[in-house]
C-alpha cells in the first residue's frame, strides 16, 4: 500500500501551470494537466473516481474533458476505456468548460481518484486505492487557442 | 555449474524515471556505465505505446543497443487480470492478452517474460505451445510472501513439470529468500518513532512463528505504536522474512528456472541488510542455471526517508559489487 501512496505526490503537474483557453480571442474555459500517481501506467478503466476540485470547490463531472492520447473523453466514460493506456510520462489535460476561464494568479488544484490495481486480486478483492493531491497552480500568460 | 550473467532491472531507476531526471536513454546508459550487457523492462512501465510495442520505440532500443552495447533480456509482464472495470479477464483472455505479451517480447529480442501469479498453473501451460513457437520462456515471479515451497507454487511446478516443456517455468525473486526485516521496515520505523523494545517483540513473534492473528492480539495488548503495527503487518506481507531461506525449495524448481530478479533495499559493508546473498548465489551456482539475474532495486524511497544518502545508480553499483565478489569466491572454490 504505502509503495504506491508515495506517488501521489505527481498527480498535479504544477510546472505547467493553468492555462486559459480561448476560441477567436474569447476564453471559453481552463485546463490544469495531471499524471497517472503510480510507478507504472494503467488502462482508463481502472481508474474508478475521478475528481477535480480548484479553490475548494468541486468542478462538475460535466464540464471537464480528459484528453488523453489524442483524444476527448467524459469522466463517467473513463470506466469502459479498457483499450486506453495511461503512459506514465504522459500528462493528461483536464480541460473545463468554464466561460470565466480562471483569473490570473494561484489557484489550489486538487485531484481526488480512486483507481484498482489490476494486477493484485490475488483473494478476489483488487486493491483499489485513494490517491489525492492538491497544489497551488499559477496561471499562465498568454493561454491556449483553440482552432476557431 | 551454472552460467550466471548480471544484469540490470530498469525498474531500478523508477524515481529518477519518473521525477524526469533520467530518460530511458539514460537508464540503459547507466546499465552499461554499470558495467552490464544486459537489462529488463517493465513494459507497463517504460513503453510509451503499450500494450503494444510500436516499431519507433524498437528503434530506440536498437539504437541505444548499437550506442551502449546493452540490450533486453527480459521482458516484465504485468497480468493485468483486473483491467475490465465489471468483470475479471476469464482464462482464455488471460491467454490471449499473455500471446500479446509474448509477441512483445519477442519483438524487443528478449528472451525471457515475468508474468505473475494471476496467470493460473493452468493458463501457464495454455501458453506454452506459443512460447515454444515464438521461443521465449515465461516464468512465474516468486515474490514474498510467496517462496518456492509454498503451496501456490507446489501447483506451478506440478503443471509445469505435467507439461513436459521447457519454455515455462519460474522467475525467483530473492526477496523471497530473506531471513531479516528489511531496513525499510526495521530502521525505518525506528526513525519514524517506533518503540525499539516493541518492534524487536514484533520481530521475535514472527521469528517464533507466531500466527499473524495471534501476534497482532499480543502487540496491541502490549500497546504497540502505530509505527510497530505498520511495521509488523510488513513482515508478515510482502517484506516477510523467515529464519531459514527456502534453499531446499529452490533446488527442487531449479530446473525450471530461466530468470532471477536481484532484489535488494540496501547493500551495506558488502552485504544485503536483509537477504542472505551468499547463502543463495551459492546455491544457483551449484545449479545448471543459465540466464541472468538482474539486480532490482526496490528501495526508491529510501534516500527520502533519511535511511541512505545515495541513488539508485550507487545502489546497484554496490548490489553488482557484492554479487562480483560473492560469485568470484564461489569460483575458487
Amino acid at each position: 500500500m504505502a509503495q504506491f501512496q508515495s506517488y501521489n505526490k505527481i498527480l498535479v503537474c504544477q510546472e505547467d501551470g493553468i492555462s486559459n483557453v480561448f476560441v477567436n480571442g474569447q476564453i471559453v474555459g481552463y485546463e490544469v494537466k495531471c499524471k497517472y500517481p503510480s510507478y507504472r501506467g494503467t488502462y482508463l478503466s481502472c481508474i474508478e473516481v475521478f475528481e477535480l476540485y480548484v479553490d475548494g470547490q468541486r468542478v462538475e463531472d460535466g464540464k471537464i474533458s480528459f484528453i488523453l492520447n489524442g483524444k476527448s473523453f467524459l469522466l463517467p466514460q473513463l470506466k469502459e476505456l479498457f483499450s486506453e493506456y495511461w503512459f506514465i510520462l504522459d500528462k493528461a489535460v483536464l480541460r473545463v468548460w468554464e466561460p470565466a476561464g480562471l483569473g490570473p494568479g494561484e489557484h489550489r488544484v486538487e485531484i481526488r481518484i480512486k483507481h484498482r490495481i489490476p494486477y493484485t486480486g490475488y483473494f478476489g478483492e483488487y486493491l483499489v486505492i485513494d490517491s489525492r493531491d492538491a497544489k497551488n497552480v499559477e496561471v499562465l500568460d498568454g493561454g491556449v487557442e483553440l482552432d476557431g | 555449474m551454472a552460467d550466471i550473467k548480471l544484469g540490470i532491472t530498469l525498474y531500478s531507476f523508477t524515481y529518477e524515471y519518473l521525477t524526469g531526471q533520467y530518460s530511458l536513454e539514460d537508464c540503459v546508459r547507466k546499465c552499461a556505465e554499470l558495467g552490464v550487457d544486459g537489462y529488463e523492462i517493465v513494459a507497463t512501465q517504460m513503453v510509451p505505446s503499450y500494450p503494444y510495442v510500436s516499431d519507433e520505440f524498437l528503434a530506440k532500443v536498437l539504437e541505444f543497443e548499437y550506442k551502449y552495447g546493452v540490450r533486453p533480456v527480459s521482458y516484465g509482464a504485468n497480468t493485468d487480470r483486473g483491467k475490465l472495470f465489471e468483470r475479471d479477464l476469464n482464462d482464455s483472455e488471460l491467454v490471449n492478452d499473455t500471446i500479446r505479451d509474448i509477441q512483445n517480447a519477442h519483438k524487443l529480442g528478449c528472451k525471457v517474460i515475468r508474468a505473475q501469479y494471476l496467470l493460473s498453473p493452468e493458463n501457464l501451460v495454455a501458453i506454452a505451445p506459443y512460447a515454444e513457437e515464438y521461443d521465449v520462456k515465461v516464468g512465474i515471479e516468486i515474490h514474498n510472501p510467496e517462496t518456492p515451497s509454498t503451496p501456490v507454487m507446489e501447483r506451478y511446478l506440478e503443471a509445469i513439470e505435467k507439461s513436459g516443456s521447457k519454455h515455462i517455468g519460474f522467475v525467483p525473486d530473492l526477496g523471497c529468500f530473506a531471513t531479516k526485516p528489511n531496513i525499510k521496515n526495521y530502521e525505518g520505523a525506528l526513525k519514524k518513532g517506533a518503540n525499539q523494545e516493541m518492534l524487536d517483540y514484533a520481530v521475535n513473534l514472527k521469528r517464533q512463528g507466531v500466527s499473524r492473528g495471534e501476534a497482532e492480539q499480543l502487540l496491541k495488548d502490549a500497546g504497540a505504536d502505530p509505527f510497530v503495527m505498520s511495521a509488523f503487518y510488513d513482515m508478515y506481507g510482502y517484506l516477510t522474512f523467515h529464519n531459514e531461506p527456502d534453499l531446499e525449495g529452490l533446488k527442487r524448481i531449479m530446473p525450471y528456472v530461466f530468470h532471477f530478479h536481484g532484489k535488494f533495499h540496501c547493500v551495506r559493508d558488502g552485504e544485503e541488510t536483509a537477504i542472505p546473498y551468499p547463502e543463495v548465489l551459492a546455491a544457483i551456482y551449484d545449479s545448471d542455471f543459465s540466464g541472468y539475474i538482474v539486480s532490482e532495486y526496490e528501495g526508491h524511497s529510501l534516500r527520502a526517508d533519511g535511511l541512505i544518502d545515495y541513488g539508485a545508480v550507487e545502489a546497484v553499483r554496490r548490489h553488482l559489487e557484492m554479487e562480483n565478489r560473492i560469485l568470484a569466491e564461489l569460483e575458487k572454490k
